[in-house]
């Protein structure tokens, strides 16, 4: 007995140190590995990089911080740098068209209310039915429990939509610079026929099928214009060129249900190719929402990954680069300024431009290329994780983190090497991308992810020794 | 020996139940104290505030005093501890056809 009474310890520690493996375990499972700050390590020191490929020398300055708010940190007194073209107040007068943040500001009466709203049997639309009634979202009220209603007329049939457009309305306004909108003649039967045969199938093959909730096998196209309030069609000089709402879908998730699978579109827009990247932007959102929370039960993406993903679904769709959005990202004030977050989704148009432009960097460095989008989409990680854990995860990955990703893409915008992470792999969309303009200013305030380029003499570069940066700021040197 | 080593599994069983079914916990009108990551989630315009304790369970954030909204915001993308009641609805598709658990966190 006493003989065994010692191992009989020993196994109970052992049990105990067994017990508490399991339940460390089971914590990470609970919490996902994750309860620590998203912060990523920091340093002041510049890192040197040699690129032989690139003729130049140059300066990164990034925010490695993957999404706090209010982290925008000073860059400290940055070198003099040889490519300052004009200064920020001068551009930013001729800025383009600005999204404006819409915020869920639903109240809990609201919600109460939307939960005694769905009853009856869903009505579905068919060819048949030449006119028909929709409940649309209030711009004015930003309240998604007073919609306004839409009559429509039905304008076009096909294999997987019907299109229906305002009754009284066929055309598109077209805005100009000065914000000035003018009707400009829109053949309905092209729009929807260029829906059935290219956007559908493109990027229900990458991102899965939208949820058909009104059993009719069919998605509703809506056409309207959104400025209701004041009739104006020369209203708005910023304005929401469409919209997927998902309380369509599903009635008790927003203030409102048509209880159909449609997008909304505006019929002001900048041009008609705006439009149709905006109808397969928002058929993106549709069929993700589908696929990924109704039919994989996982959470929603964060915000700039949803947005980022849509504007790649609008790429796929219409098979061709949304070349406005990699033209803002050369000379832009906001973004060559750094002050456009990647992670923290304020809703300008410059994100639009950062965030697809990243994402292009992701397809070019995956080796399954567009189709990584379609993984990203559907991952069990609705964060910056399923990028890093994809990217990561490849065969002769040249990533080990989500701060190499990171670090690549900004690395990639000024050196654009033609192999390797620092470039966009020889993509022709990219072929003049390495040259993005410097800062308009010797000091910046860079927001959680954004990134300053400058191209200093040899001597600045070399003898440049950063002061007075924040925390997540990291200076790279590139050929010092 | 038996007995110790039984008890030992039925312990370790026990903590990995606990663990695993947090959304078990999660009782509707129950106050409660959680902790996770501050994430906006959703397609504009319609983006919500949510708490993620984990990467399957995101808790809406209802929080009706505007300026306890931007304190949030501020907090997006880190670790936080929120107390509040929960709220949890099904969700389901107009047809019926599919259905969720959707979970909200009614900060007051």
């Amino acid at each position: 007995m006493k003989q065994r009474s010692p191992s009989t310890l020993t196994l109970v520690k052992a049990g105990l140190l067994v017990l508490l493996l399991l339940s460390t375990t089971a914590c990470e499972l609970l919490l996902d590995d994750d309860n620590t700050t998203s912060t990523l390590p920091q340093s002041a020191t510049p890192i040197d990089v040699s690129v032989p490929g690139f003729s130049g020398s140059a300066l990164l300055v990034v925010n490695t911080s993957t999404g706090l708010s209010n982290t925008s940190q000073s860059s400290g007194k940055l070198p003099t740098s040889g490519r300052i073209l004009r200064t920020l107040q001068q551009i930013a007068r001729r800025s383009g068209v600005c999204f404006s943040v819409r915020k869920n500001n639903t109240s809990q009466a609201t919600k109460n209310k939307r939960l005694q709203q769905h009853t009856g049997p869903v009505q579905s639309l068919t060819a048949s039915d030449t006119t028909a009634s929709f409940l649309t979202y209030n711009f004015a009220t930003e309240d998604e429990s007073d919609p306004i209603t839409i009559e429509a007329t039905l304008r076009y049939s096909g294999s997987h939509c019907l299109l229906y457009v305002e009754t009284g309305v066929d055309y598109l306004l077209i805005k100009d610079a000065q914000g000035i909108n003018h009707r400009a003649a829109v053949d309905w039967s092209d729009i929807g026929e260029r829906f059935d045969s290219e956007i559908y199938p493109r990027e229900t093959a990458l991102f899965g099928l939208p949820e058909d909730v009104d059993d009719n096998n069919k998605v509703i196209l809506l056409y309207y214009n959104f400025n209701r309030g004041s009739l104006d069609e020369n209203a708005s000089t910023g304005f929401i060129a469409g919209y997927f709402y998902p309380g369509d879908l599903t009635p008790q998730f927003g203030g409102y249900s048509n209880e159909k699978d449609m997008v909304n579109m505006n019929i002001v827009c900048t041009s008609v190719t705006q439009n149709e990247e905006t109808l397969a932007h928002e058929f993106t959102h549709l069929a993700n929402y589908s696929e990924r929370v109704l039919n994989r039960g996982l959470s929603q993406l964060d915000t700039w990954i949803n947005e980022g993903l849509a504007e790649c679904g609008a790429h796929v769709g219409l098979n061709n680069p949304l070349y406005s959005q990699i033209d803002r990202m050369k000379d832009d004030p906001y973004i060559r300024n750094g002050l456009i977050p990647l992670f923290e989704w304020t809703s300008t148009a410059q994100q639009y431009s950062l965030a697809y432009t990243f994402f292009q960097y992701v397809k070019d460095q995956s080796s399954q290329g567009e189709a990584i989008w379609g993984s990203i989409a559907n991952h069990p990680y609705s964060d910056y994780r399923s990028i890093e854990t994809l990217l990561t995860s490849e065969s002769g990955s040249e990533f080990e983190s989500f701060k190499n990703i990171l670090v690549g893409f900004h690395m990639a915008n000024i050196v654009n090497q033609p192999t390797g992470s620092y470039g966009y792999k020889g993509d022709p969309v990219f072929e003049d991308f390495g040259t993005l303009s410097a800062p308009s200013s010797s000091q910046v305030y860079l927001a959680s992810g954004g990134a300053v380029y400058l191209y200093p003499s040899q001597s600045n570069l070399n003898d440049y020794i950063p002061r007075g940066s924040g925390s997540h700021i990291e200076f790279y040197r590139i050929n010092p | 020996m038996k007995r110790i080593l039984s008890f030992l599994v039925v312990i370790g069983v026990t903590v990995l139940l606990l663990s695993c079914k947090y959304d078990q916990n999660l009782v509707n009108g129950q106050e409660a104290t959680v902790s996770g990551r501050i994430r906006k989630v959703g397609n504009e315009p319609f983006t919500s505030l949510v708490l993620s304790p984990s990467s399957t369970i995101d808790l809406y954030l209802i929080i009706n005093d505007p300026d306890d909204k931007k304190e949030i915001e501020n907090k997006i993308g880190t670790w936080q501890t929120l107390t509040g009641t929960i709220l949890v609805e099904t969700i389901e598709t107009a047809n019926h056809k599919k259905s969720f658990q959707k979970y909200s966190l009614f900060l007051e």
